[in-house]
């Protein structure tokens, strides 16, 4: 029997080097990040779209996960084919220049769906592609020359401006913020709503509103409170009159601060657990050390 | 209570057997083998205690000193191995671990169960012997999980300071279910002799010991599949909603899942234990034993195998809902020849799990008359192994690749999508179920006069289901009659998707009604002769052996691909993974590291079963019952 447990192991190594041997067979591709492209100001058009075939065919954008360029024999793709999109454009949707539309249809594209697609496609400005606005602007450049005249042309704001989801604030916006921040705290807002901790909070808490809600909705909640209530409140508790009592501007500015909200709470549950381990422990060694000494003596005797 | 000893009675009060023993604090084997538990309970309980509290102790020692005495950073780089290769690897090992000590209790208290309703002594001492197993895991596990966590606070600080802050409250809990389930596991093993005549309170004790394990897997999935689909969450980062970041998308698909498969792993890592003991046994009774415990380890791995790929279609379908194109990219991007290897594991489980079931037929007199339903057997699963294993596009030189018009084989690439892989997959899970009813009939005769009757209705029921699931996959390539748009076209991608949901109920259904059936069909039934356990061929061990490895091997491998398909993203969408091992490695270096990780375990998992073994014969010093 003292030859089994070699054998046992020559065995593990035996399919465990099998699979191996099957993964080595397969296509070897190491997949590496999406490039960082430099763009500058007076780029030609064709290196635009030289730029926007590099987003739009790797994974920097990864549109050719679903969409094909060209036709696709045996299947139908899950988003349209792009092939003759720069000549389409312009004739999808009336009103629409072939440029709004595909800008459109890379920051909106649930506003329009090609029909017998599905609405699968995401923001191409957001995570997880989150293209700044001179990749959208070369991506664009690129489908136009899929069978059409490239109009697109970048801007010296697209190449300040970051993705959507990395917006910087401006000068004035943190004028504004702190502006806001000063009429919220002069207002009566704290009466009925919770902020950071105060407030009684028969309204909704306010900590993380820029978070979870956009501005237009935030705006809409001041002027016309009862439009939409948050679950579990009632309406007609705010009052309806704030769009004539403050002015645009004062509207504006508390806009402005309660977007700024994104409440970043830090909860401390590590510092808790930390004082739980710590007092089983001692707990228990202090219970071990007890019933060794002086119940145990006593049982024992 | 009255107990003698050396020669004089005295009374022991019941509490006071809670902390005190009569008998000298250790765990032995009696003659039959069997293993005796003398040391108090509480006393156990507090062993346990402590023990996790040093654990954890020195875990926030280590971050308070990783936090206060290195340089702030985010990344830090681990010479030699890479940082990502150490999580990874640590990370797996602590994962299966965990699987093997969430998933063994599982099975000890069904067992038990079983044991106590039948008063079948047999299944008692499987359940007891394999929870003493756990506790020697359970500590290899906590010491891999603390191991992560610092390796993790240390490499990736930023990524680290991020989840605590979204996640600080869990933490809390995570540690008091900790202690949770090692109070009641060492509950569980210590009143194991003490209950013995209260079976119930004993059950209870286990159940409670899975619910606390259960809860603690949960607490961590909640972790592990934010990063994946994070929820709770604002664009730029920010906590909006604590409950949404634990219960986002991917969350309850990978509660189910992995529950379903710890139970699988934990099965198939006792069956080779088993195996071990079986190749290893001295006589005829311990041989007979360890066939027995083999077979229920396996038995049961199975049964968890069979509703695995429906849970992982839930998993799927989550995934696709949070990202249409995170699960592209998984399913036919850089991932998607690794579907091709996980078809060849699970074809060889199968076939090997079959295999195994046909040489069992060699210890049950009278099974010999279904020895002929193996050929046809063998074929349907080979056949539907190869079509599994097919991948979409041929690994072809540029002139091959000419000749066949493209990347895809004219006649193979159909059989590459996976209309043809669902289908395949849901008749071999048919004909394993068919191979386990004719192993089960090995040795008993049907008495009930409508016998006939109900074998013709399984036979139906088993034929109607394997056309209905062929037609489904038939028709998720063309749209014959028009159902979903003009009459022959191709069938859209989306409406295709959804046959996999027939195909499913057709066979979780169909086997719910042939097992009614089966046992209806085989009440009061005649035995012909009595499992003749032990007698297996050696080889049959190996198949054991086999079917443990190529269990674990799969687990490393869905555990990359789960983890590989955030690509660039720590959490994906939220945090961008900017260290220089942001990329995915090529399915060679992935492969090498998964199996070495597998071989790691499997010499860890071989070190605490020697230890345990050594425990049980009673060479290990100290008092204590377990290592």
């Amino acid at each position: 029997m003292k030859g089994i447990f070699p054998r046992i192991l020559l065995f593990v190594i035996a399919v465990e080097a099998l699979y191996t041997f099957i993964g080595m067979t397969m296509p070897q591709q190491k997949s590496l990040p999406p490039p960082t492209l430099a763009f500058h100001l007076g780029m030609d058009v064709d290196d635009l779209v030289k730029m926007g075939r590099e987003i739009v065919t790797t994974q920097k954008g990864n549109c050719l996960i679903c969409h094909t360029i060209g036709p696709s024999p045996g299947a139908k793709p899950r988003c349209p084919d792009l092939a003759g999109v720069g000549e389409r454009a312009g004739k999808r949707r009336p009103g629409y220049t072939g440029e709004q539309y595909l800008m459109e249809s890379l920051l909106d594209p649930g506003a329009y769906v090609v029909e017998g697609y599905g609405k699968i496609m995401p923001r191409a400005d957001q995570p997880p592609i989150s293209l700044n606005p001179a990749e959208i602007k070369a991506a664009m450049a690129f489908l136009q020359s899929l069978g059409g005249e490239v109009t697109v042309k970048l801007t010296k704001e697209d190449l300040e401006k970051k993705a959507a989801g990395a917006a910087a604030v401006t000068p004035e916006q943190k004028e504004r913020i702190e502006r806001g921040d000063s009429f919220f705290h002069g207002v009566d807002c704290l009466t009925c709503h919770s902020f950071r901790g105060q407030g009684p909070g028969k309204c909704p808490d306010l900590t993380r509103i820029g978070a979870m809600n956009s501005p237009d909705y935030i705006r809409e909640s001041i002027v016309n409170p009862n439009a939409k209530i948050v679950q579990g409140y009632k309406a007609g508790v705010m009052p309806v009159n704030y769009a004539t009592r403050f002015s645009k501007e004062e509207i504006e500015d508390l806009v402005a601060f309660l977007s700024a909200q994104k409440g970043e709470v830090e909860a401390s549950g590590k510092d808790y657990a930390f004082w739980v381990v710590l007092g089983v422990g001692i707990l228990a060694f202090m219970l071990d050390v007890f019933t060794h000494t002086g119940r145990g003596a006593k049982s024992n005797g | 209570m009255e107990e003698e000893i050396q020669g004089q009675k005295r009374t022991i009060n019941p509490p006071d057997r809670l902390y005190h023993s009569t008998q000298p604090e250790r765990s032995e084997m009696s003659n039959n083998q069997e293993l005796v538990v003398h040391t108090p309970p509480l006393k156990g309980v507090l062993k346990g205690l402590k023990k996790i509290s040093l654990i954890l102790l020195s875990v926030y020692l280590i971050l308070y000193a990783v936090h206060r005495f290195l340089p702030e950073a985010e990344y830090r780089h681990l010479p030699l191995v890479g940082s990502r290769i150490a999580i990874w690897v640590v990370a797996q090992l602590h994962l299966m671990f965990g699987a093997f000590v969430l998933g063994v209790p599982i099975f000890a208290v069904i067992a038990e169960i079983i044991g106590a309703k039948g008063k079948n002594e047999r299944y008692d001492r499987l359940a007891k012997e394999f929870t003493q197993l756990l506790f020697l895991a359970f500590t290899t596990t906590a010491v891999f999980g603390s191991i992560l966590l610092v390796a993790l606070f240390a490499l990736y600080p930023r990524f680290f300071t991020f989840m605590q802050k979204i996640f600080a409250p869990s933490w809390l809990v995570y540690v008091l279910l900790i202690f949770g389930e090692v109070i009641f596991a060492y509950l569980y093993w210590y009143t194991w002799d003490l209950l013995k005549e209260k079976k119930g309170l004993h059950i209870l004790l286990g159940i409670l010991l899975n619910i606390f394990g259960t809860a603690i897997l949960c607490v961590a999935n909640a972790w592990v599949t934010f990063m994946m689909t994070p929820g709770g969450v604002s664009p730029s980062g920010a906590l909006t909603d604590t409950w949404k970041a634990i219960a986002n998308f991917a969350w309850m698909p990978i509660n189910i899942h992995r529950f379903i498969a710890n139970v699988a792993f934990g099965g198939s890592v006792v069956a080779a234990y088993a195996a071990y003991r079986f190749l290893t046994a001295t006589s005829q009774e311990e041989r007979a034993h360890y066939d027995w415990m083999g077979y229920t380890g396996n038995f049961i791995a199975v049964c968890a195998l069979i509703p695995l790929p429906f849970a992982g279609y839930w998993l799927g379908t989550e995934i696709y809902a949070f990202s249409e194109q995170m699960g592209i990219s998984m399913m036919g991007g850089v991932f998607s020849w690794l579907w091709i290897m996980q078809a060849v594991l699970i074809g060889s489980l199968f076939l090997a799990a079959n295999y195994y079931l046909w040489m069992g037929m060699d210890r049950i007199r009278g099974a010999e008359r279904f020895k002929a339903y193996i050929l046809p057997l063998l074929v349907i699963l080979g056949v539907c192994f190869i079509v599994w294993a097919t991948p979409h596009s041929m690994v072809a030189s540029l002139e091959e690749a000419r000749r066949m018009g493209g990347a895809h084989h004219p006649l193979l690439g159909l059989l590459g999508v996976m209309s043809a892989k669902n289908t395949v997959v849901n008749l071999m899970i048919l004909a394993t179920f068919l191979s386990f009813m004719l192993y089960r009939r090995g040795n008993k005769i049907e008495t009930v006069s409508w016998a006939p009757l109900g074998k013709g209705a399984q036979w139906l029921f088993l034929g109607a289901c394997s056309l209905w699931v062929i037609f489904w996959g038939v028709y998720g390539y063309r749209d014959f009659f028009g159902w979903y748009g003009p009459a022959g076209d191709v069938t859209p991608a989306n409406i295709r998707v959804g046959f996999s949901v027939y195909q499913v109920l057709a066979v979780l259904l169909t086997m719910a009604v042939v097992t009614v059936l089966d046992l209806l069909l085989y009440r009061n039934a005649r035995l012909t002769a009595e499992v003749e356990w032990g007698k297996m061929p050696p080889r049959s061990q190996y198949v054991l052996l086999f079917l443990a490895i190529s269990f674990t091997w799969l687990m490393g491998l869905m555990g990359y691909i789960r983890s590989g398909v955030r690509q660039y993203w720590h959490i994906y969408g939220v945090m961008k993974d900017t260290s220089p091992d942001a990329y995915i490695p090529t399915i060679g270096f992935a492969t090498t590291v998964i199996s070495l990780t597998v071989l790691a375990f499997f010499g860890f998992i071989a070190l605490v079963f020697r230890m345990a073994m050594a425990s049980k014969q009673g060479s290990t010093k100290g008092g204590g019952a377990l290592p």
